[in-house]
């Protein structure tokens, strides 16, 4: 079995993980992080995508705040071209049970933080000037509040870290699962053997430390060493909304008095969360009409035309909250911790846990110094002063626009995703000597839009791996038509660069058209249905015979309907004397022996979720 | 007499020429194009799918010989009674009128250049753009010519920087599913077609590349390209942006000047040429068979004596009130509008009427997302919605009769068959279409 050697191993590909493995890396110690998804799949994807304070901890979590908005300002200087404003507005009914006055202490209060993270003073508005506003405001509010925030895209946040990391030397593995902790006598963790969920090989790395930050995984895992570490999770949703609902971020109050919002993010809109005690298996976590149903009910108190917006699918996560017994999910701490395992019996075994994203970065500066202390590294941390790849200075989206022949929406989205490298990631397509010149890059999603440099570059530069991976990484297929256009040909791209057979490409496709409908069916109606049945022509209808696994004696078990109901209506043709419906009659019964027949294919899947995140699906690709 | 189709898709086209053939004045009311526009250049009556559940096979045993599409037809009949081949085709006979509605149409289509090719006795293999392979019966020019039965080898053309198309990918694909279906024999190449400068800037948008492929400059400028391409036996195949209107043309002098077969490849939601050839092929039928046109969005039925009377059209915010004797309402599902999430339930529009999916359990009223399945491959009662109707293809109400002495229902508004999954869109489209016209003329 190969094998390697690091100082320290974090286990966790999520903003922590990478967080923690960039900040190592930054002070030089030989790290390895495994995510055994994509990069930021698990809670950072599904968070809100804020890097904010945090009005609402500031009452019973002050430190939270402060945190979070201390580090906001950290992460706008390291990776600018990540974040974006989101100016907010807090609007007043006449029947809550807070009056303007009072909000208006708490937004005094929340005003002194906001020169940490570059936000602007809270101001209050009359009725008129917050309609004049925002016109998608009920017009039954009393009156409204502003206050700053910022938004960032996680995904990517995440992925910056840990490819920075990668840059800078540490081994980076992404579909690579942890089967078991490797110990020394005397109960010290000394690594881990993992096994690559894509190929299937399996190798070992030996580490001095070990950190497990798996966020709503880490009891798991802290399991695989003999130890107990309880979290109380909490399952968040929220809705996207094809574009944007509103021009500024709208607090909502749920039936329960939550505080919720619906926010710009992106391309779209998106609205809010909940925070529910979770139980159930982290690996699939499925939303519920009553989740839906309150979020909408919150968010049409304020925006009364909620309704009428088209949703293009949820996103839902679980939160690593701290463990609490006896409180309501909102009133549990957002703080973190950072535990040293070796008085549970497992020295050399680390936890980091709980958190919020906005705090990401001062959370692994905590755990990195005291990684490093008990290394004997002396090197201090650097992560909130080194810019992360791309956030080195300013894009000139125009320039670039121009010289690649790109269209400028194209260029933004580039530019907001990878900052000033996005001209380095052009420069195969530059048009420069013109007599080869290739022809301009081209907008393989029209929903975002992607464009095919981007997509051959994060293949080729950026260690995507899956279709599916090219969700989080830039946005493929998760606009209006969710796939239907773009998937196949992504797929193409992505298979000529990373060396896929036809049958991969196709079992690529098909899990990332599956997956697209897991995350639109819950909310699916209106105009989407619509959308719905065209990615259905286009990913069902459109099926090859490659990939499928019969091949092309891919049978049905009896026509559209079940079979047992044909072969009577067969029968009775064929007692009629009809010689065709007595040959039908034998076909049927010779599929449905077939069907039956141990090992004559696939057994029917009850659920179609033959594996919840399709490691089987791509064991082809080996 | 006087009839009102509403639907503009090839369904309602079907229906409203059938009346005009019968001698009835027949106007027909259409909001924007239907889901046919949408076509990408095959007209599967009984495709065959590689699906693992719920398509037509391609052949009942591994290895064995391909079913005939006809075959698959009568399975499809026979294997839900629910589907509308089952109620055309009580007892079985389908053949001669599947060889007739195809003639029909293209009767139709042909004055306007667009040719319906394929029997229903013989599968033909067409490929896509994406590489995939389609075992299909019926398709349109363009596509039709794409058979790569009776091809020594296959090329296919690669136009760098056109939208939703990647060729070497594609070749890729295309190898692996010549190898599954068995015809591992048939050698396949790429041939490299650099637009010139004026040209390539419009391969990010495939209709503008069509329409300029269809302009003298266009020929003049590709002729000395395309030298070399041709070859004894070869079946060159290019992606589908041979020209709009002027399709046969185009495709004409491309045959010319490459001294092979040239053919399209199958379209995709990207490269849905196709369907705008259809569409337009279909007005100019319509206009040639005196069927008046009418924009605009059908709001209400008036009915007495459980018989239609008039319908209302709303254009431009304008009303105007059409009476009639025979109504077909061919409204398509959701992306024609036919039925569709209002109020929060899943209903039809226009009369109410009820809506079973495949199994014939009732789903209107509901939410849609109640009738969500999590397996995007399997059953998915939403795609498989529609109204019911009795053997004339007259929509029945909640218990079971006719709701209108004189009202008919054709192609997708149809409940009982899921056709993405079992590649019977247009097939239904058009039988059903012509079918309900049939029927609608009687009254």
């Amino acid at each position: 079995m190969r094998s390697h050697r690091v100082q320290v191993l974090v286990i966790g590909g999520g903003i922590n993980g990478a967080g923690i493995a960039r900040d190592l890396a930054l002070r030089g110690v030989a790290c390895a992080l495994v995510e055994r998804r994509e990069l930021g799949s698990g809670t950072s994807w599904a968070s809100s995508g804020m890097i904010h304070g945090g009005l609402r901890y500031l009452q019973r979590d002050p430190d939270v705040t402060l945190h979070s908005c201390v580090d906001s300002g950290a992460i706008q200087r390291i990776a600018p071209h990540l974040v974006f404003r989101i100016p907010f507005l807090m609007p007043v009914f006449a029947e809550d049970p807070i009056g303007p006055e009072l909000v208006e202490v708490g937004l005094e209060m929340y005003d002194r933080y906001q020169p940490y993270k570059n936000g602007r003073p809270h101001t209050r508005l009359t009725r008129e000037e917050a309609l004049r506003l925002e016109p998608a405001l009920s017009p039954r509010i009393d009156c409204a509040f502003t206050l700053d925030e910022w938004g960032v895209d996680a995904a990517r946040l995440t992925a910056a870290n840990a490819l920075d990391a990668a840059e800078r030397g540490a081994l980076l593995w992404t579909h690579v699962e942890v089967v078991e902790l490797l110990r020394e006598t005397g109960g010290r963790v000394a690594g881990a053997r993992v096994r690559d969920r894509l190929s299937g090989d399996t190798w070992r790395i030996d580490a001095d430390l070990v950190v497990n930050a798996t966020g709503p995984w880490a009891p798991q895992l802290a399991a695989l060493a003999g130890v107990e570490f309880r979290l109380r999770p909490a399952k968040g949703i929220h809705l996207v909304f094809e574009r944007r609902v509103s021009q500024l971020a709208i607090y909502a109050r749920g039936i329960d008095g939550r505080d919720m919002f619906t926010f710009p993010h992106e391309q779209n809109s998106m609205a809010g969360t909940t925070d529910d005690d979770f139980y159930g298996d982290l690996d699939r976590i499925d939303v519920t009409e009553d989740e839906i149903e309150y979020v909408l009910q919150a968010m049409a108190r304020s925006i009364p035309a909620i309704r009428s917006h088209r949703v293009l699918h949820t996103i839902q996560g679980v939160r690593p909250t701290l463990y609490g017994f006896g409180q309501n999910e909102d009133e549990l701490s957002r703080d973190y911790v950072v535990l040293d395992h070796a008085r549970e019996g497992a020295p050399g075994f680390w936890t980091l846990a709980g958190g919020k994203l906005a705090s990401y970065r001062l959370m692994a500066q905590d755990i990195s110094d005291r990684l490093c202390a008990a290394l004997g590294v002396r090197e201090p941390c650097r992560s909130a002063t080194t810019p992360l790849p791309g956030g080195d200075g300013t894009l000139d989206v125009l320039a670039v626009a121009r010289r690649f022949r790109t269209p400028l929406a194209a260029v933004l989205r580039l530019g907001f995703r990878h900052g000033t490298r996005a001209a380095e990631l052009l420069a195969p397509w530059d048009p420069e000597p013109a007599a080869s010149a290739p022809p301009p890059p081209r907008v393989v999603c029209a929903c975002e839009p992607v464009l095919d440099a981007e997509l051959l570059h994060v293949a080729r530069r950026e260690r995507v791996r899956t279709l599916e991976d090219c969700v989080l990484r830039v946005r493929l297929g998760i606009g209006a038509c969710q796939g239907a256009g773009c998937a196949h040909v992504a797929a193409g791209l992505l298979g000529g660069a990373l060396d896929w057979s036809a049958e991969r490409s196709a079992s690529e496709v098909a899990g990332f058209a599956a997956e697209r409908w897991r995350a639109a069916a819950p909310t699916l109606g209106g105009r989407h249905l619509a959308a719905m049945e065209i990615h259905r022509y286009a990913h069902l209808g459109a099926r090859g015979f490659v990939g499928s696994p019969r091949g092309d004696a891919a049978f049905a078990e009896g026509g559209s309907s079940a079979p047992a109901e044909a072969q009577s209506v067969a029968r009775s043709l064929a007692a009629r004397g009809d010689a065709r419906a007595r040959e039908t009659l034998q076909t049927l019964s010779r599929w449905r022996r077939e069907a039956a027949a141990p090992g004559s294919g696939e057994a029917p899947d009850p659920d179609g979720t033959r594996d919840a995140d399709g490691a089987s699906r791509r064991e082809d690709g080996a | 007499m006087r009839a009102v189709v509403i639907g503009g898709g090839l369904a309602g086209c079907a229906a409203a020429l059938e009346l005009a053939a019968h001698g009835v004045t027949v106007e027909l009311v259409r909001a924007a194009p239907g889901a046919s526009a949408l076509g990408w250049g095959t007209l599967d009556v009984a495709g065959a799918s590689p699906l693992r559940r719920g398509g037509l096979p391609l052949r009942d045993t591994p290895g064995g010989a391909p079913l005939a599409p006809a075959r698959r037809l009568e399975l499809a009949a026979l294997g839900n009674p629910a589907h509308p081949y089952a109620l055309l085709w009580p007892g079985g006979a389908f053949e001669t009128e599947v060889t007739d509605g195809a003639a029909a149409l293209d009767g139709w289509l042909a004055p306007s250049g667009l040719r319906v090719t394929g029997r229903v006795g013989q599968t033909r293999w067409l490929a896509d753009v994406h590489g995939a392979l389609r075992a299909a019966d019926f398709a349109f020019s363009g596509a039709g010519e794409g058979d790569l039965a009776g091809a020594d080898e296959v090329a296919l053309v690669d136009i760098p920087g056109l939208a939703g198309y990647e060729a070497r990918a594609a070749l890729r694909t295309l190898a692996a599913e010549r190898n599954a279906v068995q015809r591992g024999g048939l050698p396949l190449q790429l041939l490299r077609l650099e637009l010139p400068p004026a040209l390539r800037a419009l391969a990010g948008t495939p209709a503008r590349l069509a329409h300029a492929l269809e302009g003298p400059a266009a020929r003049e400028a590709l002729r000395p390209l395309l030298a070399g391409f041709g070859a004894e036996g070869r079946l060159v195949l290019f992606p589908p942006v041979l020209g709009l209107d002027g399709a046969e043309r185009v495709r004409g002098w491309l045959r010319e000047a490459i001294g092979c077969r040239i053919g399209e490849l199958v379209g995709s939601p990207v490269l849905a040429l196709a369907g705008w050839r259809l569409d337009r092929a279909l007005q100019d039928a319509l206009v040639r068979g005196g069927v008046v046109l009418r924009t605009g969005t059908a709001r209400s039925v008036e009915h007495a004596d459980g018989r239609a009377r008039s319908v209302r059209v709303e254009t431009n915010g304008e009303d105007r009130v059409l009476a009639l004797d025979a109504l077909v309402v061919a409204t398509g599902r959701y992306v024609g509008g036919g039925i569709g999430e209002r109020d929060g339930a899943l209903r039809e529009p226009l009369l109410g009427l009820p809506l079973f999916d495949l199994g014939g359990r009732r789903i209107d009223g509901v939410p849609p997302r109640r009738w969500i399945r999590r397996d995007y491959e399997g059953e998915q009662p939403l795609f498989a919605a529609g109204v019911r109707c009795d053997a004339r293809l007259r929509p029945t109400g909640a218990d079971g009769t006719p709701r209108l002495e004189n009202l008919f229902a054709a192609g997708e508004l149809l409940g009982g068959f899921d056709p993405a999954r079992e590649r019977t869109g247009l097939g239904v489209a058009l039988l059903t279409g012509r079918r309900a016209g049939a029927e609608a003329a009687r009254c």
